[in-house]
């Protein structure tokens, strides 16, 4: 009893409102309706919500607000220093703007969302491709980013899958999709190799080799249960 | 080692060899409704309901985490979590420990986020004597929310009272479900034209609550009371309740005045007695009570009768099965069925919106809660309420038990005029209104 009196779970005591003709069962001296003071009465009346809900909920949303705003000064700070240096051929502070922009998403995305670890690492992997990708495009397309960079994403990924599969034993099925997305990921890439649009597709064509090897191997070594994990996931 | 580790756990394992038979993780589809929840929940729109039991003792929260504990594994329709597939999502066998019970903390029916559940889709919290219960509308409607929250009640006072337990034993209920039958594919009949209206509804604005927050106001009654009012109005007590409400948007809203939008309530029907069904998935559809302002100064009985009437020619088997069979139809149409899963929850995200924002508010009848006989003595009350949903900012949910009934306004309007004025008319017709809120109006 003496803990419920100073958790403020037994708040206080019954009112009425002479307003309104309502009995309030809350903690409170106000009428929730008309805002007018209470009339209480000796019943003692516990609280039914827990009453610092509030105080949790903004504290949440001063942080990311916080962040955001530091995020918008010093992309601002960047453009306006590498404009006031270069002039018009600004180009360092689009590479700063994309990093914040990586940086803000990836601490959203990782330590802020919600959503599932599997989806948190290959969202790192791939907003840091896209990046590298705008990199070369904003540099002058050099091709490094689809020739070197995204075949090493795609082979750290078919790794972490493998090691995903022996942690998460028991549904290890789970990543087949993500193995069929990596080569049909890869498969794009060699036909824009075999089309001329990327000149050296060597490390692209391991790349590939290894996820389709890799999603062959989880489906016929993998047998009934890879086979039940593609009809479900395919089932119309 | 790649391989070795694959065919370690693939049926030709060890395992197999030894004897052991490995069960084939169960797997379920969808129901007709369910297919729309997670397309369209989100932070915002969380389509989260919860349902609360107050018992006449504080809550233990190890005996209350044991009673989930036990009870989980045994109702299927819980012990799920959702899949994403190419064509349609489907539910997978779970079978991961339940969800932590933890003590309530936040605001109610704030987005489940299964990668932080266990890959659960709902929720058991505490407070003081209270037990919610939050279920992701995916699982199952309020009568299989009401299932589940029971048996977890009826294993917790077991085993917070031994004498129950050796009474009683540890099996269910045996009014407790577990079928899982898909009754809207069972009853479909053949496709018909669609029967949900798309014009704009009169939909209420209004300063909101701040980001996050979220409202809530009980409206306790007497049962017998709010009987008596109903039957001299002639409507039953959901046609008194819905027409109150309507009423009060019409007041405090529209001041009176006509308008050439209607105000228009969703209101949820259990199909369950019209098709014979005891399914713990969805089976309801959504009917719309309607009223258009098109003179000035409607009195009270008036707005009654329209909902009333609104509400008669909407609410039979026919009528119902109709609704039903069009969204059955578009499921299993053979064209449909092959879009990838992206394009669908385009479509079916467009369709929401537009039916959303044809009604101004929903209204929801969990009915007459009954638990079995040797619980009664534990258990105060029951509560119920359900989270926004587009262009809807406020509700209102409505369930009775031991002779009590408790209408919840869920709202993110910061204005309680609605609320006052729906109080007026219950108190200007005689019955006694008690109030209690999550207290957000007086903070």
């Amino acid at each position: 009893m003496q803990e419920n009196i100073q958790n403020g779970k037994f708040g206080g005591k019954m009112a009425r409102c002479k307003k309104c003709n309502v009995e309030i069962l809350d903690d409170t001296d106000r009428c929730p309706l008309c805002n007018l003071i209470l009339e209480k009465n000796d019943t003692p009346i516990s609280n039914l919500y827990p009453i610092d809900a509030i105080e949790i909920t903004r504290r949440f949303r001063v942080f990311s607000n916080i962040l955001l705003f530091l995020s918008i000064v010093l992309q601002t700070f960047c453009f306006w220093l590498d404009y006031s240096i270069n002039g018009r051929k600004i180009m360092w502070s689009i590479i700063v703007g994309m990093v914040v922009v990586y940086v803000n998403v990836i601490l959203r995305l990782t330590i802020m969302g919600k959503s599932g670890y599997l989806f948190k690492i290959v969202g790192i992997f791939f907003i840091a491709l896209g990046m590298c990708v705008c990199s070369d495009f904003v540099m002058g397309y050099k091709g490094w980013s689809l020739e070197y960079v995204f075949p090493i994403v795609i082979l750290v990924l078919d790794l972490i899958i493998v090691i995903l599969m022996l942690a998460n034993r028991r549904n290890w099925q789970s990543y087949i999709m993500i193995q069929l997305f990596q080569v049909v990921l890869g498969v794009v890439l060699v036909t824009l190799g075999v089309f001329g649009e990327i000149k050296w597709v060597v490390l692209i064509n391991v790349s590939t080799a290894v996820s389709i090897f890799l999603f062959l191997g989880t489906v016929i070594i993998g047998d009934k249960r890879a086979k039940t994990e593609l009809k479900r996931r395919f089932h119309i | 080692m790649y391989i070795f580790f694959i065919w370690m756990i693939s049926e030709r394992g060890p395992k197999k060899l030894a004897g052991r038979k490995r069960r084939e993780i169960r797997w379920d589809k969808l129901d007709n409704t369910a297919n729309l929840f997670p397309v369209i929940a989100g932070e915002s729109m969380t389509n989260v309901y919860r349902i609360s039991v107050k018992l006449k003792e504080e809550i233990q929260p190890e005996l209350l985490q044991e009673a989930l504990n036990k009870v989980l594994p045994r109702m299927d329709g819980f012990n799920l979590r959702l899949r994403r597939g190419v064509f349609w999502y489907y539910f997978e066998e779970n079978g991961k420990k339940a969800p932590k019970v933890v003590e309530e903390n936040t605001f109610p029916c704030r987005f489940i986020h299964p990668s932080s559940n266990r890959d659960y889709l709902f929720r058991v919290t505490y407070y003081s004597c209270k037990i919610n219960l939050e279920v992701f509308h995916v699982l199952t409607d309020g009568m299989g929310g009401i299932n589940f929250i029971r048996e977890l009640t009826y294993q917790y006072l077991r085993l917070a009272h031994k004498d129950l337990q050796e009474k009683l034993g540890d099996e269910f209920s045996y009014n407790t479900s577990l079928n899982r039958e898909d009754s809207f594919i069972k009853n479909f009949k053949k496709k018909t034209k669609r029967g949900y209206k798309s014009q704009k509804a009169y939909l209420i604005k209004g300063d909101k609550l701040s980001d996050g927050e979220f409202g809530v106001m009980h409206i306790l009654m007497p049962l017998d009371e709010i009987k008596t009012v109903s039957k001299k109005y002639n409507a039953t007590i959901n046609e008194y309740l819905v027409a109150c409400f309507v009423w009060s948007i019409y007041v405090e809203c529209l001041k009176k005045m006509p308008s050439e939008k209607a105000i228009r309530v969703a209101v949820p029907v259990n199909l369950r007695p019209f098709f014979d069904s005891i399914t713990t998935k969805n089976f309801f559809i959504m009917v719309s009570a309607e009223f258009i302002a098109k003179n000035e100064e409607y009195t009270f009985s008036e707005v009654l009768e329209i909902i009333k009437k609104s509400l008669h020619k909407q609410i039979t088997k026919e009528h119902l099965e109709n609704l039903f069979s069009y969204s059955v139809a578009g499921q299993l149409n053979k064209f449909a069925r092959p879009v990838p899963l992206f394009l669908k929850n385009a479509y079916m995200k467009m369709i929401y919106t537009k039916s959303a924002l044809a009604n101004t508010t929903t209204v929801t009848n969990i009915g007459n809660l009954k638990v079995d006989e040797p619980y009664e003595k534990y258990i105060d009350q029951f509560y119920a309420f359900i989270a926004m949903s587009e262009g809807q900012y406020i509700k209102g949910t409505i369930c009775s038990y031991n002779g009590v009934l408790v209408y919840t306004f869920s709202s993110i309007l910061a204005d309680t005029s609605i609320q006052k004025c729906f109080c007026k008319q219950l108190v200007s017709d005689g019955i006694s209104v008690s109030i209690e809120t999550n207290g957000v109006y007086s903070s």
